[in-house]
């Protein structure tokens, strides 16, 4: 389940075999998207479901005075198949572009760049991974999945620009249920598999799993202080960079933050919030071709830099920085605060413990009011004791209330969180997020 | 404004000897606005991503792209100046641009077969509907009937077999409110010993068949537009989804919609902007009291159905009638 070493070779063949295929004034740019995985599905701690997909394909930009037109080719594997394919699109593309008109924002990365970075940890055998999993799950109701293997992503331009990533990861996310329904949710990822450290975190979801098995409260709608685990202040990040840093959508006005961007909001100077591209799992560079920057977004509650695709840079004067099309973070990198692990609950005092959120969305978008559920692991907690899990409550309230006026402290740890997304291909966001602790959640039904 | 087409070709055979061969296009209008005041924004469209449908230029007549601009900009501007929706229950006027959403979160995942067997809990998650309610759970009023319909030309699911190769044909899944069949596949079928549906499907050749959503439609019911307005002594008339969120059981909702104009005493009134509403599934489609007729129905739907590990994106349909519920909780934006 390894991803040939000559994968960035193969690359090269197509890269050069285009170089040589152009002609003068036609440029062109070539993104190269490859995984090779392991999926394994969990149902009642046995393996409901298991494959292996490995996929490979290309983005062609072909581009000639001033128009441009782009196609995405599966790749084979064998080589003359894929040049094949290539010389097929190129030609697509030429018998295209003089039928479109020439596009005002297209701004094309002239320097000739040059990225490369390959982590080649080695991964445990799936096997290994299951029996793992199968005997620390025994006797429990696990429900999960598992998916890992390398990632490749690559670039090239008729500029000379080239960059290589390459990464190794696993990434086992996974619930457990307790009989009457109530679920503690978990993940084990990153580059290494460590049996003493898959243990450990197996372990910490057991303890949880058994405060669940308390009678179950409910809540009636009104205000409560709260505390907000990472990963579920991940999914309050989640929908402010769902837009709200992208240069387009501040510039329509469509931007979740926009009051933040106009400095008519700000959020606790607690809070600040970078994208931390360097030393993360994603690659260096954006499929059009720039290399990204760390930038810094929230400033100590004040807006920040924004995420500037090209498109972006070309109409609104602004500086590309490497951002992708979608001009969302990759990786989130919030700063730490002062309170330490082992107080939250001391520091709540009586109020929320809650380990995630679900299915958020926005009730009034440029005001940033958000509204979502409890899921998973939610505790009742008096006098710095939990007392009983929370049945489901849905939250409706404003990040400038949960980030801004209401936020009494963040967490001295923070948590890496990997993204266990695989619509399409497996992603590799990250995100490493303190806890918050505020003190008014409105709950509404 | 934007105009995405897919062609798919996709053929299907087994060692038992099946060859099925499905080719298909779809076409995807999309055109919005933004209007903005130095403070405040409102974005209205033309049903956001959700008038897709098979066909070629046709879509494109039919979704009334065509000339939609200065409407569209016109009521992106009125939402501007409008006060917020008031906060209250009210009678809940849902167009079909709106009525598709609430199909689709609150019937149509909570009825798949995976997630009542549990397949789901880790990610999409459970359902509040049992295996044991097929057959005797009063989903809604006698006024809902919901159909898995593979046969509606246009419609973005329509298909002959699913991707297990099994024969599509129209199903009621509810009838004059009562929960009858699953959207569950020959697979889930087999594991439940329930009767269900051809909706295993893949979204790609990457990912494994499980039960999705295909076109899931409510069947019209006999009142005009004019009439169900005219019904509605305290009322709001909501369209276009904007914002969906539901539980992982699929029970407590809250969605909240483009447009928003008020009806009193039969009669549409002014406009308001950031109408929402929230409600419980297992109780809100009790409330359905009327449903419109076939001249309000418009067959709409999604290319952008998330679910299942590994993580799958798929299109589905929903045609569906305007309906009025009672008494349902709305309230407005902050703004």
């Amino acid at each position: 389940m390894s991803i040939s070493k000559s994968q960035v070779e193969t690359f090269k063949v197509l890269v050069n075999w285009l170089c040589d295929a152009v002609r003068e004034p036609e440029q062109f740019t070539l993104s190269y998207d490859a995984e090779s995985s392991a999926f394994v599905r969990f149902y009642h701690a046995k393996v409901r479901q298991a494959g292996q997909v490995q996929q490979a394909g290309i983005g062609l930009k072909l581009i000639d005075d001033g128009r441009h037109a782009d196609l995405h080719i599966t790749l084979s594997g064998e080589q003359s198949t894929d040049l094949q394919r290539l010389a097929e699109g190129l030609q697509q593309l030429r018998e295209t572009l003089p039928l479109l008109p020439q596009d005002p924002y297209l701004l094309l990365n002239h320097n000739g760049w040059q990225s490369q970075n390959v982590q080649e940890h080695p991964l445990p055998d799936t096997e290994q991974v299951v029996a793992e999993i199968a005997q620390a799950a025994e006797g429990l109701d696990l429900v999960g999945f598992y998916a890992a293997g390398p990632i490749s992503r690559g670039f090239a331009s008729s500029s000379g620009a080239f960059g290589w990533h390459q990464a190794n990861s696993f990434n086992f996310d996974f619930s457990l249920f307790h009989e009457n329904g109530e679920a503690v949710k978990a993940s084990y990822a990153g580059h290494e598999w460590s049996s003493e450290g898959f243990a450990r975190r197996f372990q910490q979801a057991r303890e949880q799993l058994e405060l669940l098995g308390r009678p179950l409260r409910t809540l009636p709608p009104g205000q409560y202080r709260a505390y907000l685990a990472p990963a579920a202040l991940e999914e309050i990040m989640g929908m402010l960079c769902w837009g709200g840093f992208s240069a387009q959508s501040i510039a329509s006005k469509s931007s979740p933050l926009q009051k933040l961007y106009a400095g008519d909001q700000a959020f606790s100077p607690l809070v600040s919030l970078d994208e931390k591209i360097s030393g993360s799992l994603s690659p260096a560079f954006s499929g059009e071709g720039y290399p990204r920057s760390d930038l810094r977004l929230i400033i100590e509650g004040k807006a920040g830099e924004q995420l500037v695709g090209s498109r972006s840079a070309a109409e609104y004067g602004l500086a590309a920085n490497g951002a992708g099309g979608g001009e969302s973070p990759s990786a989130l990198n919030m700063g730490a605060g002062d309170l330490p692990q082992a107080e939250i609950l001391k520091q709540l005092g009586t109020g929320l413990y809650i380990s995630n959120l679900w299915y958020l969305n926005f009730s009034d978008q440029p005001a940033a009011r958000l509204t979502g559920m409890t899921r998973f692991a939610t505790f009742w907690v008096e006098n710095g004791e939990i007392q009983a899990p929370v049945s489901t409550m849905r939250f409706d309230d404003s990040a400038y209330s949960l980030l801004g006026s209401q936020l009494e402290a963040l967490t001295a740890e923070r948590e890496l969180l990997l993204s266990a997304s695989t619509y399409s291909q497996r992603n590799t966001s990250s995100a490493l997020l303190p806890g918050a602790l505020v003190s008014r959640l409105t709950l509404t039904l | 404004m934007s105009i995405g087409i897919t062609h798919v070709e996709q053929i299907y055979l087994s060692s038992a000897g099946a060859q099925l061969r499905q080719a298909q296009r779809f076409v995807y209008p999309s055109l919005d606005v933004t209007a903005y005041d130095g403070s405040d924004s409102q974005t209205r469209s033309l049903g956001r991503e959700n008038f897709g449908q098979q066909g070629g230029a046709d879509v494109i007549s039919r979704c009334g792209l065509i000339g939609a601009g200065p409407q569209i900009a016109g009521q992106a501007l009125q939402l501007l100046l409008a006060p917020n929706t008031p906060q209250g229950p009210r009678d809940l006027l849902l167009m079909p641009d709106q009525m598709m959403l609430q199909i689709h979160e609150s019937i149509g995942h909570p009825l798949e077969l995976d997630r009542i067997l549990g397949d789901e809990r880790n990610y999409a998650g459970t359902s509040f509907v049992k295996a044991s309610d097929f057959g005797s759970l009063q989903y809604g009023s006698k006024l809902l009937n919901v159909t898995f319909d593979p046969d509606i030309p246009e419609e973005l699911a329509s298909y002959g077999h699913d991707d297990d190769g099994t024969a599509a044909s129209k199903q009621f899944l509810i009838r004059e409110g009562l929960l009858v069949r699953p959207l569950g596949g020959a697979l889930s079928q087999f594991r439940a010993g329930l009767d269900g549906v051809a909706n295993s499907r893949a979204c790609g050749w990457n990912r494994p068949p499980i039960d999705r959503m295909a076109n899931l439609n409510i069947e019209p019911g006999d009142q005009s537009l004019e009439q169900l307005i005219g019904g509605i002594e305290n009322g709001i008339l909501m369209s276009t989804n904007r914002s969906w969120s539901i539980d992982d059981a699929r029970n407590k909702f809250q969605f909240g919609c483009e447009w928003g104009q008020l009806i009193e005493n039969g009669e549409l009134k002014g406009v308001v902007k950031n109408p929402n509403y929230r409600g419980i599934s297992a109780h809100f489609w009790k409330s359905l009291r009327a449903v419109g007729n076939a001249g309000t129905t418009r067959v709409l739907g999604t290319p952008n159905c998330g679910k299942g590990e590994p993580n799958q994106v798929i299109r589905v349909g929903h045609a569906s009638p305007a309906c009025v519920f009672s008494n349902v909780d709305v309230f407005g934006g902050d703004a």
